[in-house]
């Protein structure tokens, strides 16, 4: 039941911040129809940038096991950060909104 | 210079060595010094030169408990002249009588059979023992060193109130008996035996004063507890005192009335107590009923979340971002973590030919141990970052830069 208790309240935090944010997301899409393929090309362009960049890589003697243990560091680094920052958030709103 | 540097660094060594060993050996010498005294304590022969220890009080004050607690079963078959005491009873006194000698008297209620026994044992002081303390003409003994002279065991039927005797069996050395105490006679004990081996040699009766008995019986149920009072020794004393009133043509009125009294006290604060333990035990019957629903509801895993937060307002608009700027960290990731490496081709403009970079152009032609060489290069590099970066990370932990909570900045701590 705790594990419940905790998938529930996680769910309102997504339900409210959903119901919070949906009349901005009403309004982009009013305004900017083309937003979603906004995005898409970003990411079409990236890629196709980065189709050579093994290439570049294999060229620098660069091996693959290199980049995943940088950026499975930062993954863990901001990790840590981010819950680190979370529970500040947490106590902070908690300090504001205690009687 | 430098002997004189190694020199300085052997000093300091030596020095910080001596202070060490030093503060050791103060402190070796202390427990040490600590622990003699505290067996020098522990140890019989300085416990007989000082005062009583709370533990030997504990097993004197036993043994007047069982001594008065003895008295009160014998007290209503001696007055009443029952079969019981002449037959059972009575041959105890009448050793304890001819031997001149104190008795020991463990009490063990064996509520299995429902029926009491009574340990007797007597002890010759002048018997050799080993170990034990003797102060204020108290004897101590350990449960192995008991000089028993005689003993029996009695058994009193709770039903029939009858008493019947029996010799202690000749295997008494291997049973477990407890630290004892022998050598005094408690006031109660004393005027019983007094009355019963008065100036005639047969005490009791209508014209002995039991003035001191009852006042006796009195303070002894005052000091009885009442959670630890059994029924069987309230009977027994009740049985007694009705016994000196029906006998005796002296009015002990005021006597028996403070007995009464005190008994009626303590039945009431045995009630009193049965009652607390009775809400006690309701408590923490309550407790345990929430504890179980506690746990059961907290390890539910039949119901779900979503019977609540599917009710809740949606906002089925799709998200702009979500198909792809998801995927960005994910890509960089793979890009650069996967082999994905491919030739490089340009095509010559107007002309059907091709300029190919191979994928591998560099690393097929270096020998292997110069690759190794640059990656192990590279490796180090990485490496260097990434503990550079959490050694810098671990000083601003120290610092308090990243636990610091500013209540009114939430949106610079966030960002």
């Amino acid at each position: 039941m705790l594990q419940i208790l905790i998938q529930f309240v996680m769910n309102i935090i997504v339900t409210i911040i959903e119901f919070i944010f949906s009349p901005f997301l009403n309004a982009l899409f009013a305004l900017f129809p083309s937003l979603a393929q906004y995005f898409y090309y970003i990411v079409s362009f990236l890629t196709t940038g980065f189709t050579y960049i093994g290439t570049c890589l294999n060229l620098l003697c660069f091996t693959t096991p290199m980049f995943t243990l940088l950026f499975d560091y930062f993954v863990i680094k901001y990790s840590i950060h981010i819950l680190i920052q979370a529970i500040k958030f947490a106590i902070n709103m908690y300090n504001k909104l205690k009687p | 210079m430098d002997y004189y540097n190694l020199f300085c660094i052997f000093r300091n060594i030596v020095f910080n060595f001596r202070k060490i060993f030093k503060y050791i050996s103060i402190s070796f010498l202390s427990i040490l010094f600590i622990a003699i005294c505290l067996l020098l304590l522990s140890s019989n022969k300085v416990q007989a030169s000082t005062s009583i220890t709370p533990t030997d009080e504990f097993l004197i004050n036993k043994s007047l408990s069982a001594q008065n607690q003895f008295v009160c079963f014998c007290l209503f078959p001696f007055l009443n002249d029952t079969q019981a005491w002449q037959q059972n009873l009575k041959p105890i006194w009448d050793d304890m009588h001819t031997s001149n000698l104190t008795p020991y008297i463990v009490l063990q209620q064996d509520s299995s059979q429902n029926r009491f026994i009574v340990h007797l044992y007597k002890y010759n002081t002048t018997s050799s023992y080993v170990g034990g303390t003797i102060d204020d003409g108290v004897y101590i003994y350990n449960s192995s060193n008991v000089p028993i002279v005689n003993s029996r065991i009695i058994i009193y039927d709770e039903t029939n109130n009858s008493v019947t005797t029996e010799q202690f069996p000749s295997f008494i050395s291997n049973i477990q008996m407890p630290t004892v105490c022998v050598g005094q006679r408690s006031d109660l004990l004393f005027d019983f035996y007094n009355m019963v081996y008065g100036s005639n040699g047969s005490g009791g009766g209508s014209s002995y004063d039991y003035t001191q008995i009852l006042n006796d019986i009195k303070l002894y149920v005052q000091g009885i507890k009442s959670d630890t009072a059994n029924l069987l020794l309230l009977n027994s004393i009740l049985q007694g005192v009705n016994a000196i009133a029906s006998i005796s043509p002296i009015d002990y009125s005021s006597q028996l009335q403070d007995i009464a009294d005190s008994i009626s006290d303590m039945l009431d604060k045995q009630d009193e107590i049965i009652s607390q333990n009775e809400e006690m035990i309701g408590l923490q019957e309550d407790i345990n009923e929430n504890l179980d629903d506690l746990n059961s509801f907290l390890r539910d895993t039949t119901s779900s979340p979503g019977n609540v937060t599917n009710n809740m307002p949606h906002n089925d608009m799709p998200d702009p971002t979500a198909s792809q700027v998801d995927n960005i960290f994910n890509m960089f990731r793979n890009v650069f973590s996967t082999e994905n490496a491919q030739d490089i081709v340009f095509q010559v403009p107007h002309t059907n030919e091709t300029i190919t970079i191979p994928a591998n152009l560099v690393t097929s032609h270096i020998p292997e141990p110069i690759l190794v060489l640059i990656q192990g290069f590279y490796w180090f590099l990485i490496c260097r970052f990434i503990v550079k970066d959490i050694s810098k990370t671990v000083e601003r932990a120290k610092s308090g830069e990243i636990l610091d909570a500013k209540d009114g900045n939430i949106k610079t701590d966030l960002l």
